[in-house]
């Protein structure tokens, strides 16, 4: 790529200096690199040099004029830099110039960039509903995010019009991430640009520079979290159905077995004796068991000390519960603490024929023994449902933590627009 | 560009009357938008015209756009009311070529 000077000079009238014209098409403005004077290129006629001088301190800085980038495939250069504000709100707009493609801009608004170019044709497309609000171009809805009055309080380099310090245009912004249609209308003109979000990294690497992070969110900025939603939502749905698979093949595997469902009879009378709940036979894989214990406690306590015999090896699982419950009334109202019912999983237990013992204790405030019915219920297989569902969770957790964080990012997108009913 | 004749488009200048950007128009069932009114001078002649030119000569030039590229200006002066019409083409795809270099620029 060649880069021999593309320039052809005039000659300031109020300093003496060479002035650069890069762009091969007809510049009419023309603004003095050195000591800020505006002219017009074809009279020469020297503009308000004081005002433009001032302006010319205050322009945008994260590119310079003549640099050359390469942006869509086509290599731009920078012939203007225009500054514009609506209130306190400032942006910068750099002018891209290149033969074949003529005129097109460069973006900045709090670090995020956007490219574009003229537009033709978009109010004939939508006669007659442009008043109505929303914009169609090209078979995408714009939705009307901003409008409001911009000016220019910056100006420098080469422009294929007049510009002047304090060009007032009414602007209406239209977004659909992530491209902004911006419509500007004067009493002589009306004329649409279509803009597309650009990374800063992008334009880092066509001009090559180091630009600062984009700050806060830009009405047309992409929805991160929103395009990668579909992809995610697919893979979880995919996992989902993989898990269930797994799950049932697994529990199938397992044997899943309801073995013991009982009651007993007031087990604290047996007064350190031991009970046998339940004789029975495990079948299948070892898998782990759930084992869980129901009173109906009154301000009294019960300990529950199972032992699950292997008949054969003698093995054992030794599982200890402790249940109370307590409740009454004070100054604060009625109150009640602890739980009448437990649950504990253990092992994995292998298959074979095995004795559920059980030795109990209890008591209350008045060293009485709980007399009512305790109903032991004991299943195998039954903590891989509980992983299973705990492995489900952390599967969907992602698409839905992006989807919540994609209703956060839309709702800072349009709480910037005076538009509500751009929602949808 | 077709160049339609001046009794096209005074029929125009009626419909349009005070024209300002964002008024609308039909011409062939067509709707036209104004996007530009301006005053033009004619600041150089060269080469060979199908009608007088002279130096300084003004009109008023309105631009109207329709859908799908169509565009046309409307144009009154001294020399009555014209009406170019036409659709809007990138440089790519008039394919020109043989064209003077640009120092500094290749050419695409």
């Amino acid at each position: 790529m060649s880069k021999a000077s593309a320039v052809t000079f005039l000659r300031c009238t109020e300093c003496g200096a060479s002035v650069e014209l890069r762009s091969a098409v007809s510049s009419q403005r023309v603004v003095c690199a050195h000591c800020g004077a505006a002219m017009d290129v074809r009279s020469g006629a020297l503009l308000k040099v004081d005002k433009w001088r001032k302006a010319a301190r205050s322009g945008p800085q994260d590119l310079r004029i003549g640099q050359r980038g390469r942006l869509r495939d086509v290599e731009y250069e920078i012939i203007g830099v225009v500054g514009r504000s609506e209130r306190d709100y400032r942006w910068g707009e750099y002018l891209l110039f290149n033969p074949a493609e003529g005129i097109r801009w460069l973006l900045v608004q709090q670090g995020h960039w956007s490219f574009g170019g003229p537009l033709h044709g978009v109010d004939a497309a939508n006669h007659p509903k442009i008043a109505a609000g929303d914009v169609h171009y090209s078979g995408t809805r714009f939705r009307r995010y901003h409008e409001g009055f911009a000016d220019v309080f910056h100006a420098s380099g080469e422009f294929p019009w007049r510009i002047r310090i304090g060009d007032h245009t009414r602007i209406t912004d239209y977004v659909a991430p992530p491209q902004l249609l911006s419509l500007e209308k004067s009493n002589a003109e009306r004329s649409w640009t279509l803009f597309e979000y650009l990374p800063v990294a992008e334009v880092e690497r066509a001009f090559d520079v180091k630009l600062p992070a984009p700050r806060g969110i830009t009405p047309h900025q992409p929805n991160a979290h929103q395009r990668n939603l579909k992809s995610f939502g697919i893979a979880a749905a995919a996992l989902s159905i993989l898990l269930w698979v797994a799950h049932r093949a697994a529990t199938a595997d397992f044997g899943n077995q309801q073995i013991v469902g009982t009651a007993l009879d007031a087990p604290t009378a047996y007064g350190g004796h031991t009970v046998v709940v339940a004789s029975f036979e495990v079948l299948g894989r070892p898998a782990p068991a759930t084992l869980r214990s129901d009173a109906n406690l009154k301000n009294s306590w019960l300990d529950l000390e199972y032992s699950m015999v292997n008949r054969e090896s003698q093995e054992h699982f030794d599982i200890a519960q402790g249940l109370e419950r307590y409740s009454g009334v004070d100054s604060d109202g009625s109150w009640s603490e602890g739980d009448s019912s437990k649950t504990t999983t253990f092992g994995p237990v292998p298959a074979g024929r095995y004795d559920l013992l059980l030795d109990a204790a209890s008591g209350d405030a008045s060293y009485a023994s709980y007399t009512g019915d305790v109903s032991v219920y004991l299943t195998k297989g039954v903590s891989i449902h509980r992983i299973a569902w705990i492995a489900w969770l952390l599967i969907i957790s992602v698409p839905v933590l992006m989807f919540w964080r994609s209703l956060v990012l839309e709702k800072n997108r349009w709480s910037g627009s005076e538009f509500s009913g751009g929602r949808s | 560009m077709a160049i339609y004749d001046e009794n096209d488009a005074s029929c125009l200048a009626g419909k349009l009357g005070n024209p300002a950007p964002g008024d609308t128009v039909f011409i062939s069932a067509h709707p036209y938008v104004v996007v530009d009114v301006k005053l033009t001078a004619v600041h150089r002649v060269d080469g060979r015209m199908p009608q007088t030119v002279q130096q300084g000569e003004q009109s008023l030039c309105v631009d109207l756009e329709g859908a799908d590229g169509r565009c046309a200006t409307y144009e009154t002066g001294a020399h009555g009311a014209r009406l170019f019409m036409g659709r809007y083409i990138t440089s790519r795809e008039l394919q020109l070529s043989n064209l003077r270099t640009s120092p500094g620029r290749r050419h695409p």
